[in-house]
């Protein structure tokens, strides 16, 4: 079997599973965390990498201090315990997934196996960097025996040898190659927790867009919720569905986009020719599979593309082209949008309509999709609470004590 | 001026102002003419609503991506009416375009190419060597551009030899009889543009075979992709048959299966040659507005031959920019421009699929 122990430096692959978890947010795992994210936000080489600093803010003591307070009040006298060795399987395209699904799951105790792909990528190389730097440190020895990185071409072999020595699973990235690895068996005690293929939208009420007084700071959440890893996250929003009258809206959307691609055009954040024409040739596939009239919206540039729809029915969820194209899709009420919503469904963006009425909306209609509700700007912000698990209390077994 | 009348005058004897009016004349008829007859482009045009309309430039016909072809199934004629289907080279796994022909399209093409032709090499026939192997043409119901590129040029010679047995090894002995059997007369030649390099330029070399084809025109067509490696390009190509074989006349030529019998032919410009059923527009992919001569960007290219499905504007994955137009050294008049490779892939970050993100990688 070739895999690559990457970090930490020196890490022999069988010591790892001969360790006992750590108490949940025990001080050692607190103290690493911190440790890494002073190092990773004092190190001005970490400045061209947004995503590692938002991590790294993430990690701070006192966030992960509340991530404790949370979990400690869901816990209440209840008794929760790490469940063991997680083995994690990170996207392809290595992005910070990895870091916050090890994380958590070491926050409860855990010891971890990672996986990441054998793509190179200088930003995990910088991040290898830093977190071997810092648990070299015999202060972090605790951490350091608990955990590995590995990094292996696609290989069942491999994926079975960890897959038989793990309490719980995790695989990112994907629908086939959630497939794939589910071919791979687990100990028949071990849990999985999968992260599939995932559509996410906005919604906007349109009278309420109107009247904001601040759309340029607004459409910039947007902008970057969409564009920032090129509209290609599953929490990117692809997907714009208005609530209003259809005037109302129109007026609505005319002055959204006017912003949307003015912005698009100073910033143009992943821009490529062949994603300008992957983009074209998805819009006129929708235009081609569409059972209602579609209306191409004429762009200004190829940085926004839009296909208004008249029926849900002609949203194709499996279309990912990425950089900046959207559905568009009109309701007159918040009710309707039960109609829409679909298993795929994750993310949704939105803007002008209140808390109450979105819990309110999901606690009547019970839509078989959707996990997250978030204002603009937060779309892509990473929370201990994804595609619907807690993952906290999904890295813990519980112990029932019922003696008196 | 009719498709027909257009057949019988040079293929590159109209000037700009001529050219784009008989062109624009004849686009948007076929816009109108496909938008009635094949269903998808119709729906794509009404999703732009231009269905009905007309336009007065040739850059405002409405285009579509090329690729649409390897998605969809677009044609203009009932399936009775279908008598060839073409297909894209694409390598094992890739989709390719179907094409589909009926008699009157198919015609066209034979026109056009024949107007091509004559134009560089004679109204003659002239004995032929194909440099490929017979194989590729065994199955006629179903034909590669490869092909469907042979058949279409095996019209223009006589007395054919495929110098590639079924191994692709050069057959040496029948191409030296050949040469013995047509003695005085310029011999057509045609192949890909690799597998003239690679198994018959190269097999030359090794094997230290001396012919001499100095009478050949060699036509040949496909791209340099395969090439790059070698750092080969159409001077280094021209220069390596000239001093192994004595080639003197040599014509690269660019086209696609999705726009057959239009082709560009390389011109004494050194680049490739609009004829009067085609033309070319370059486009900037930031917001598809019209490059203007001599800047780089994706090329469209227009036909007016495409009359069995929408391919008379197609917006290609190549990039390439028009060096100039109407002025060519050989007095051939329309635009000549230069292809510079394809579009290159973009990068794709998120949470894409682990194994598919990598199969993709491990293949280029």
């Amino acid at each position: 079997m070739q895999y690559k122990i990457i970090a930490p430096t020196g890490a022999s692959s069988d010591s790892v599973f001969r360790q006992k978890v750590l108490q949940p947010f025990a001080e050692p795992i607190l103290s690493f965390i911190d440790a890494l994210s002073g190092r990773i936000l004092k190190d001005p080489s970490f400045k061209h990498y947004p995503e590692v600093m938002a991590m790294a803010f993430w990690m701070r003591r006192a966030n992960i201090v509340k991530l404790r307070e949370e979990f400690e009040a869901k816990r209440a006298d209840r008794t929760w315990l790490g469940r063991g060795v997680v083995f994690h399987i990170a996207p392809a395209n290595v992005d910070t997934i990895f870091i916050y699904s090890w994380f958590l799951s070491m926050l409860v105790g855990n010891i971890n196996v990672v996986r990441v792909s054998s793509q190179a990528d200088e930003q995990l190389d910088v991040l290898l960097g830093a977190i071997n730097e810092v648990v070299a440190d015999d202060a972090h020895e605790d951490i350091r025996t608990r955990f590995m990185i590995v990094q292996y071409e696609h290989d069942d072999e491999i994926t079975g040898h960890f897959s038989s020595k793990c309490h719980t699973r995790v695989i990112w990235g994907g629908d086939e190659t959630i497939r794939r690895i589910r071919a791979i068996p687990i100990r028949p005690s071990a849990t999985e927790l999968v992260f599939a293929d995932k559509f996410s939208f906005g919604l906007i009420d349109a009278r309420s867009f109107l009247d904001h007084d601040k759309k340029d700071r607004l459409l910039e959440h947007f902008y970057n919720d969409a564009y920032w890893f090129s509209q290609n996250a599953c929490s990117s929003p692809r997907m714009v569905v208005w609530i209003g009258e259809e005037s109302i809206v129109n007026e609505a959307r005319s002055e959204f986009w006017k912003i949307l691609e003015g912005l698009a055009d100073t910033k143009r954040l992943g821009f490529a020719p062949a994603v300008s024409m992957n983009k074209l040739i998805a819009e006129c596939s929708v235009a081609i599979a569409a059972k209602e009239p579609v209306v191409i919206e004429k762009h200004r540039t190829s940085l926004v593309n839009r296909v208004l729809l008249s029926s849900a029915d002609d949203i194709n969820r499996e279309l990912q082209c990425g950089g900046g194209l959207f559905y568009e899709l009109r309701i007159d009420d918040l009710k309707e949008l039960a109609d829409i919503v679909q298993e795929k469904d994750q993310t949704i963006v939105s803007f002008g309509t209140n808390r109450e009425a979105l819990a309110e909306f999901v606690r009547t209609r019970c839509p078989i999709g959707v996990s997250r509700i978030v204002p603009f700007g937060e779309a892509l912000t990473f929370s201990a609470v994804w595609d619907g698990y807690d993952l906290l209390r999904e890295f813990c077994r519980e112990i029932d004590i019922t003696v008196r | 001026m009719t498709l027909d009348e257009l057949f019988g005058i040079g293929p590159y004897s109209l000037p700009h102002d001529e050219k784009q009016a008989l062109l624009v004349e004849h686009l948007n008829r076929l816009t109108a003419h496909h938008a009635d007859r094949c269903a998808p482009y119709g729906r794509i045009l009404d999703a732009y609503g231009y269905r009905g309309r007309s336009w007065s430039a040739i850059e405002d016909i409405p285009y579509l991506p090329i690729s649409l072809f390897k998605e969809f199934a677009l044609k203009s004629i009932p399936d009775n009416a279908v008598i060839k289907t073409l297909t894209s080279s694409g390598t094992t796994g890739q989709k390719v375009s179907r094409i589909f022909l009926d008699k009157e399209t198919s015609r066209r093409q034979t026109k056009a190419l024949a107007a091509i032709m004559q134009d560089f090499i004679g109204g003659k026939r002239l004995p032929m060597l194909i440099l490929d192997t017979r194989n590729v043409i065994k199955d006629r119901t179903l034909f590669s551009a490869r092909g469907a590129g042979i058949l279409g040029l095996s019209n223009f010679g006589r007395d054919h030899l495929y110098v590639l047995d079924e191994e692709m090894r050069l057959r040496t002995e029948a191409l030296k009889q050949f040469l013995v059997d047509h003695p005085d007369e310029p011999i057509l030649m045609f192949g890909f543009t690799f597998m003239v390099w690679k198994h018959v330029y190269q097999e030359l070399r090794a094997q230290d075979i001396d012919v001499d084809l100095s009478r050949g025109i060699l036509i040949h067509s496909g791209g340099w992709k395969k090439l790059t490696d070698e750092a080969v390009d159409n001077a280094r190509f021209k220069k390596a048959l000239r001093d192994t074989c004595g080639i003197q006349r040599v014509h690269n030529f660019y086209g696609m299966v999705e726009q057959i019998g239009s082709i560009y032919m390389e011109s004494d410009s050194g680049c490739f040659q609009t004829p009067v059923f085609s033309d070319v527009i370059i486009r900037d992919p930031l917001d598809w507005s019209v490059l203007p001569i001599g800047r780089e960007g994706v090329i469209e290219l227009v036909s007016i031959l495409p009359h069995s499905y929408p391919g008379h504007a197609l917006l290609t994955e190549d990039l390439g920019r028009v060096v100039g137009e109407d002025d060519s050294p050989d007095g051939r008049k329309g635009k000549y421009f230069e292809v510079l490779g394809r579009i290159p892939k973009a990068e794709i970050r998120g949470c894409s699929d682990t194994y598919a993100e990598e199969a993709v990688s491990s293949a280029v």
